[in-house]
């Protein structure tokens, strides 16, 4: 937390959730850290147009909301503020939208029981850029490439998106809990280089996605204006 | 309090429409027994013992509508009764003419009323004993009328008064299956609206004010925050297996035979172990599943028991085509090395062994890898579609 305060704008946070005893919860601990929390939305209607008032750096988002999914929140915030990154906060018994809301773009998934310094190390990480991952996400994404690798592509489709062997590796070893620390000992490589591999593994996804999203655009004769990824999230 | 709405309500009696039905043709079959005595009195030689007889029969009728319209009566000793008297009323005959002139063609008096003791019988106890009882019934006509020697083909009533028996007992018997069916939907309903209710009231209640207390780490007593965090982790895993769409249902045995061995998986996760799987169903046959499932679980109960009260468990579930790798794994202390083949020269065939057993008696692998600080990790392989058998 000492490197934030030298740090002269803070990072600015933004909180989608419908319990407003949980944002006030989470803002307070992220404005005790040396966060600037400049907006909270209880809906996927407000998230996007707050989203643009106020680009913020992160965006902390609930998978359950009044009138959408978290999927379609983030899709929505990405869609107004390109520029944010969003990390999931979710139940374990929403485990199954998380993979959705990662294909949409968010960069980063915690599980909602997770503790204020596990929470806030996330949102540093991700305002940084890096991907949040914990063993439970790795290993859905893990089986993503697995079945995409298992249906065979149309002939007009893109290839699809493959892992490298490292890549596979990595990830499986953040699947069985592995710090990145750790790989890093274990595989030899630069603390960086691990992050640098996981990350690739999901803007690997997440680019398969827009591209799918956009094709099925085209395919259903859509207009421009209508293409926004917000909307067009089969 | 769960409302129950009248389309679907199961029924305590669900024979009770089959048997009031059965009392309008008791009805009916007596008007027409009256009807055959009335234009048989060429035949009768004794009208006074015929009609006597046929009160017996209108009297008998009355009680047995009266006593089998009513629900939740015995009435086993109506039913029996009612044989007895059918058989009786039927050898009766014979005091109104003798048993040439009721022979071949020719109806007796009870003739088709007599299905009622028959009917009785198969609502009551099926279509087998209702076919007994149509036997007895049908061979008493025809010993009655002279009639036990002669040809189906001529003499229809065994085989009639058996297709009857065979047919209520049937009626009957699908009636009950179909109202304990519609029973237990109910019941399966009424517990899933209620299970719905108490995951939201959770949801919206507890769980956000025991999220705000472990959230409050610094202001409240840090081992008052631990719990509150560590309830809040129970009572989530929870919802997951109380919601509907959470795990509960997918963990049912998927077509037959099969296992979702990454549904099952997911009953473990908790505070301490944590589980990754694909987010699609991870299917093995019954058999090979359920030996996987088992072995992890060994595997985790290993990790409680001898890897310290701080160690987390990390479980892997990857479909890889033509086979499934679970890999289990925790950040203990490890195994210091010689202590496995050690528990093994005493003669103590542990854990590890029974994991072994179990995966490579299924034509799996499992391998155990572990030294001083490192942990221990175990690997399973359970091939998709096992040698000599077809999945």
């Amino acid at each position: 937390m000492n490197d934030l305060e030298d740090v002269v704008e803070p990072i600015t946070v933004m909180v989608v959730d419908d319990h407003p005893m949980w944002r006030d919860a989470v803002s307070r601990d992220l404005d005790a850290a040396g966060f600037r929390v400049v907006a909270t939305a209880d809906a996927v209607a407000s998230a996007g147009p707050r989203a643009a008032a106020t680009r913020p750096n992160v965006v902390l988002m609930d998978m359950q909301l009044p009138d959408g999914t978290g999927t379609d929140a983030t899709a929505a915030v990405l869609a107004a503020s390109p520029g944010s990154c969003v990390l999931v906060l979710s139940a374990s018994s929403e485990r199954d939208d998380v993979l959705e809301a990662v294909k949409a773009g968010a960069t980063g998934y915690l599980v909602k029981s997770a503790s204020a310094a596990e929470l806030v190390e996330a949102v540093k990480r991700t305002a940084d850029g890096q991907a949040v991952f914990t063993p439970g996400l790795a290993g859905l994404v893990l089986g993503e490439y697995r079945r995409m690798s298992t249906v065979p592509a149309a002939a007009d489709e893109m290839p699809k998106p493959t892992l490298t062997p490292r890549e596979t590796e990595v990830l499986r070893l953040v699947a069985k809990g592995l710090a990145a620390k750790q790989i890093a000992t274990r595989l030899g490589l630069s603390h960086r280089t691990v992050e640098n591999h996981v990350q690739a593994t999901l803007r690997k996804l997440q680019l398969a996605n827009r591209v799918e999203l956009t094709r099925y655009a085209i395919r259903e004769g859509l207009d421009d204006d209508q293409t926004r990824p917000a909307v067009a999230n089969p | 309090m769960v409302t129950m709405t009248e389309r679907a309500r199961p029924n305590a009696d669900p024979l009770l429409p089959l048997w009031r039905s059965a009392q309008v043709f008791r009805l009916a079959s007596l008007a027409y027994a009256m009807a055959i005595l009335a234009g048989s009195m060429d035949r009768v030689v004794h009208p006074v013992a015929a009609w006597s007889l046929m009160a017996v029969q209108v009297a008998w009728s009355g009680f047995a509508v009266t006593a089998l319209s009513a629900a939740g009566r015995a009435r086993h000793t109506v039913v029996i009764l009612d044989i007895v008297v059918t058989v009786a009323l039927i050898f009766g005959s014979w005091l109104g003419a003798p048993a040439h002139a009721w022979q071949t063609h020719d109806v007796l008096p009870t003739v088709l009323w007599t299905c009622n003791a028959i009917v009785s019988a198969a609502i009551l106890w099926g279509r087998r004993i209702g076919m007994v009882v149509a036997f007895v019934v049908a061979m008493s006509c025809n010993v009655v009328t002279d009639d036990v020697l002669t040809p189906l083909t001529v003499n229809a009533t065994l085989p009639v008064l058996v297709c009857v028996g065979l047919a209520i007992g049937a009626l009957a018997r699908t009636a009950e299956h179909a109202n304990a069916q519609l029973q237990e939907a109910v019941e399966l309903r009424a517990a899933t609206e209620e299970r719905e209710r108490l995951a939201r009231q959770v949801h919206d209640g507890a769980l956000q004010v025991l999220s705000l207390v472990s959230r409050r780490d610094g202001a409240v007593d840090p081992e008052l925050a631990a719990m509150a965090r560590a309830q809040e982790q129970s009572l989530r895993h929870l919802l997951t297996q109380l919601s509907p769409t959470g795990t509960t249902q997918s963990r049912m045995p998927v077509g037959s035979g099969s296992v979702d061995v990454a549904a099952a998986l997911t009953g473990f996760a908790g505070e301490r172990v944590s589980v990754s799987a694909p987010q699609d169903p991870v299917l093995l046959p019954a058999a090979y599943g359920e030996e996987l499932v088992a072995a992890a679980r060994e595997a985790l109960h290993n990790v409680v028991s001898h890897a310290g009260p701080d160690a987390r468990a990390y479980v892997l579930l990857e479909d890889l085509g033509d086979e499934v790798a679970l890999t289990v794994r925790d950040d203990g202390p490890g195994i210091p090395p010689g202590r496995l083949a050690q528990a093994m020269a005493q003669g103590r065939l542990g854990a590890s062994q029974s994991i072994r057993g179990r995966i490579e008696s299924l034509g799996g692998t499992a391998v155990l890898e572990t030294s001083p600080g490192e942990g221990t990790e175990w690997e399973l392989r359970m091939p998709r579609a096992p040698e000599g058998r077809a999945s």
